[in-house]
């Protein structure tokens, strides 16, 4: 095979992958007033800052109860798509499947700005506004990921339950969901991360006051601030990657989420 | 089981989207064939001067043209850079390593956009850190402007992006067929030639999938270009964030937003059925 | 309608796809019987399967269980049966759960329960298995849970899809037994479905050879054998070594005129295929001698031709026969002479009462 190249690439991408985030995270705990790496001296000071910036507190409090809420509203109305669309001769399914996927091909800032449009219209430019942008978000991922699911099924373990009494229904909560549960719970942790993060639509329907983690952050980039910026971001760096740690190791989500 | 579900099931998700999601792309629609006051935002008459003035002015052409254009080189480069790290993911063997690999890889497209940007602003920056370096090694004498530039914002697209690419280059090179390599070799063909002769070809559908995504993401970014390029750097995508939170233009945001859809749209379905019809014979409906 | 017909077919039919599945079926399965229905793939069968079980609606005709058209009854209200091709146990569920569940969906006491359900593991040697997991489990014994569980709730008619194609051979032949055992035991109604023809007719009191329409031959498995109806039939079991003739002359007493040889005797037997007519003879190669001798010893054996090929397969061999008309023919047996080898003149012919009229 191809010589030793090969490897030393891949392994220069994945630190040019980390580096980054190592330098953010360096660069949180330096004594300066301004951002620098690597930092000069060693202090927690800027994640206390942090925490006492009322913004910051606030914006990542609204973010986990948006984050919270829209999954689970995605979740239950995913799966039920997902289970709709897994029957290979439900009514519509190839163009519903297109359009439960299609949030992913238009382009976000699009989305963003019907949103924008249409919510200051309703009045919604609220944490309510919030939560239904991100379950239009979220959806799309939830529906995929319990499709596959579902799609690794024995179709013949529902005919058994079926043939030994089951009702459809009885079916559905004794037998299909405890085996579709990890691929649900995946999808909704990986949503939840999406959600969290996200930036795009985020930024176009929060109100100044009120404003997920984010697009604080967002906001403050011009003005590039002090650590205590370098400080919430480091802190988000490591939940996501936390998350993910945990997806990896209890779902092994990388196997379902490309396929 | 017999073969339907009650459409009661679908209906939920599917209305929720159309009413949240699909309406407010209409009022997009409708939005950019109107007048609207900025002041009052009263909307009047029907119009197509918006496009007009997009397909003309040259503000907005070159715009249209450097989207086009970043978000072709960051697919290319997203390729170029990332095939390595495919190859060497699909060619481990260990479960647990192949899994570390692709958590590593999954990183930049889990982070918050706005983080990335920042990661970089530390790196790039005019007293970041590579500036710094060339500086302490007395390479130049003022800081090189990676910031506010096309190049950085493609750095860092790639940075964000590129990983959707690897993935997909990846999961196609899982699907050739080893034998098929072997039989290459046997027949006399050095690693390099299996490579360009066999690997590369078989790996396309992969590079093309990953392809229509990175393009299609780039196209739409505006954060990154926001944050990297400092608002300076006029793509597509920042035009529509100005006009709609800025200059409250919300019909030229509107319009721009139409346009950038179509184009995207157009592109990745041309490319697509195009490279599919020349590679479908010998790729037999991957 | 005698009360001992457990189930019926009438008129089934299925198309899908433009291709018709199956045709017209009408099968009255009796209280008590092992019947199979029995074809290659694609055939059918599994559909009909689907159709007694409720899981695919036939196009036209009526399923009727005990009497009664279950055309509209849902699968789970069926009480019927089933043991799937690839076990389908519940892998989230012990073992005792799974045979337990279709008694948990009638509602039953906890103790009659688990009373019933050491009752079926024990019928099918499993006792202890209780709080094992499917995936803790060999294919075979999967297989027996699958059966446990289908049989404790004491279906109507029991449903069997392929239950051993993946299993290995000898292991096949172990279950098989084992099913023929539980089958005397419990008097179950059992319709099977397989596409080895070997185990459709030793297991079955009946069988349906089947072929993408209608049923081609209801019978006994002897019936089967000895006397096929259909070209279809004759070709699928036993692997008949069928002298095809050249067309012409029908006069199917007379091989000789149909293969322009001379010789005599081996004439097939007078009786005729079922449509009455004298159709070309064809024996089965179980039946087939061959003499490697010069001349033929005796008159059974009056058609010489070459063999082309030997090999041998263990407690076979499968040699290969040239005819006249460039025809080969593959004659299967366990102890072939040892001057049965490629290129020599052989005899070929067969005991008169094992030749069969065709169709």
């Amino acid at each position: 095979m191809k010589l030793s190249v090969i490897p030393l690439l891949a392994w220069t991408t994945y630190a040019i992958i980390v580096v980054p985030i190592i330098m953010v995270l360096g660069a949180s705990f330096t004594e300066t007033r301004f951002i620098t790496f690597p930092p000069a001296g060693f202090t927690l000071d800027w994640y206390s800052a942090a925490i006492a910036d009322r913004a910051l507190m606030g914006g990542l409090w609204l973010s986990t109860t948006v984050a919270l809420a829209s999954v689970l509203i995605s979740v239950c109305l995913g799966t039920a798509a997902a289970l709709y669309l897994s029957r290979p001769r439900a009514f519509l399914r190839g163009l519903l499947s297109s359009f439960f996927l299609a949030p992913l091909n238009v382009p976000s800032v699009m989305t963003a700005f019907a949103l924008l449009l249409a919510f200051t219209q309703w009045h919604l430019i609220n944490w309510y506004g919030l939560v239904i942008a991100h379950v239009i978000l979220t959806l799309p991922y939830i529906v995929r990921s319990v499709l596959v699911s579902l799609a690794g099924q024995d179709q013949s373990i529902e005919r058994a339950a079926a043939i030994l009494g089951a009702s459809p229904f009885r079916v559905f909560w004794l037998i299909t969901l405890p085996l579709i549960r990890p691929g649900v719970l995946a999808g909704a942790t990986f949503a939840f991360l999406i959600s969290f993060n996200n930036v795009p639509v985020s930024v176009f329907i929060s109100t100044p006051g009120s404003a997920p983690l984010p697009v604080v952050l967002f906001n403050r980039m011009q003005w590039l601030a002090e650590p205590s910026v370098a400080a919430a971001a480091a802190l988000t760096i490591v939940a996501t990657i936390t998350v993910m740690l945990i997806l990896e190791q209890r779902f092994s989500i990388y196997r379902s989420m490309f396929r | 089981m017999n073969g339907r579900s009650p459409l009661t099931l679908v209906l939920p998700a599917t209305l929720w989207l159309a009413v949240a999601w699909g309406w407010p792309l209409v009022l997009v629609l409708s939005m950019s064939f109107r007048n609207m006051d900025p002041m009052t935002f009263e909307l009047s008459g029907f119009t197509l001067k918006h496009f007009r003035e997009v397909l003309t002015d040259s503000f907005y052409l070159d715009a249209i043209f450097r989207s086009l254009r970043i978000a072709t080189i960051v697919t290319i480069l997203s390729c170029v850079l990332g095939y390595p790290a495919a190859l060497h993911i699909a060619r481990t063997t260990s479960q647990r390593a192949r899994a570390a690999y692709t958590l590593i890889l999954l990183i930049p497209v889990m982070i918050s956009l706005v983080v990335t940007a920042f990661a970089w602003i530390l790196i790039l920056g005019p007293s970041g850190f590579i500036n710094r370096a060339l500086a302490s090694l007395h390479l130049t004498s003022e800081p090189l402007q990676f910031l506010n530039s096309e190049a950085g914002i493609i750095a860092v697209l790639v940075y964000s992006f590129g990983p959707y690419m690897i993935i997909n280059i990846c999961t196609a090179l899982e699907k050739i067929d080893p034998a098929i390599l072997r039989a290459a070799e046997l027949h006399g063909a050095n690693p390099r030639r299996v490579f360009a002769r066999v690997t590369l070809p078989l790996s396309f559908p992969g590079i093309l999938s990953g392809g229509l995504i990175v393009f299609s993401l780039s196209a739409a970014a505006f954060v990154t270009p926001y944050v990297i390029g400092g608002n300076r750097v006029k793509v597509v995508p920042l035009q529509i964030y100005n006009a709609a939170v800025t200059t409250f233009d919300w019909p030229m945001a509107a319009t721009l937003s139409i346009v950038l859809l179509i184009l995207s749209i157009l592109l990745t379905t041309a490319v697509a059925r195009l490279t599919e019809r020349r590679f479908a014979a010998w790729l037999g409906g991957s | 309608m005698s009360g001992a017909t457990t189930l019926s077919l009438r008129k089934a039919s299925k198309v899908y796809a433009g291709a018709t599945i199956i045709q017209s079926i009408d099968l009255d399965v009796q209280e008590g019987e092992f019947i199979s229905l029995l074809g290659p793939s694609g055939c059918g069968k599994t559909t009909t399967l689907n159709i007694i079980a409720g899981f695919v609606r036939p196009d036209e005709g009526e399923v009727l269980i005990g009497g009664q058209c279950v055309n509209d009854v849902p699968p789970y209200q069926r009480n019927l049966g089933m043991v799937f091709q690839g076990h389908a146990l519940f892998p989230h569920l012990t073992c005792f759960d799974n045979v337990a569940f279709g008694l948990r969906m009638r509602n039953l006491d906890e103790a009659t329960i688990r009373a019933r359900v050491a009752q079926a593991l024990d019928l099918v040697r499993l006792n202890g298995f209780d709080e094992r997991f499917p995936r803790q489990l060999s294919g075979g014994q999967q297989q027996r849970v699958g059966l446990a569980r289908a049989l404790v709730i004491e279906p109507r008619v029991l449903l069997l899809d392929e239950p051993l194609s993946n299993l290995d051979a000898k292991l096949r032949r172990a279950m098989q037994s084992e099913l023929r055992a539980i089958h005397t035991k419990t008097g179950t109604t059992m319709i099977y479905v397989t596409h080895d023809q070997e185990e459709a007719l030793t297991l079955s009191d009946r069988v349906a050879v089947m072929n993408a329409g209608p049923i081609e031959q209801l019978d006994t498995p002897e019936g089967i054998y000895r006397h096929p109806r259909t070209r279809f039939v004759a070709d699928f079991i036993g692997s008949p070594a069928l002298l095809r003739g050249g067309g012409g002359e029908e006069r199917a007493h007379s091989i000789l005129v149909r293969n322009g040889e001379a010789g005599g005797g081996g004439a097939p037997p007078a009786h005729q295929n079922a449509a009455g007519c004298p159709g070309p003879p064809g024996i089965r190669s179980g039946s087939i001698r061959i003499d490697t001798g010069a001349t033929a010893s005796s008159p059974e054996l009056s058609l010489q031709w070459r063999i082309v090929d030997r090999a041998f397969a263990g407690s076979v061999s499968h040699i290969t026969i040239e005819l006249t008309d460039r025809q080969t023919i593959v004659v299967h047996l366990s102890n072939p002479p040892d001057d049965a080898i490629p290129g020599a003149a052989v005899h070929l012919g067969g005991a008169v009462a094992n030749w069969m009229v065709l169709p």
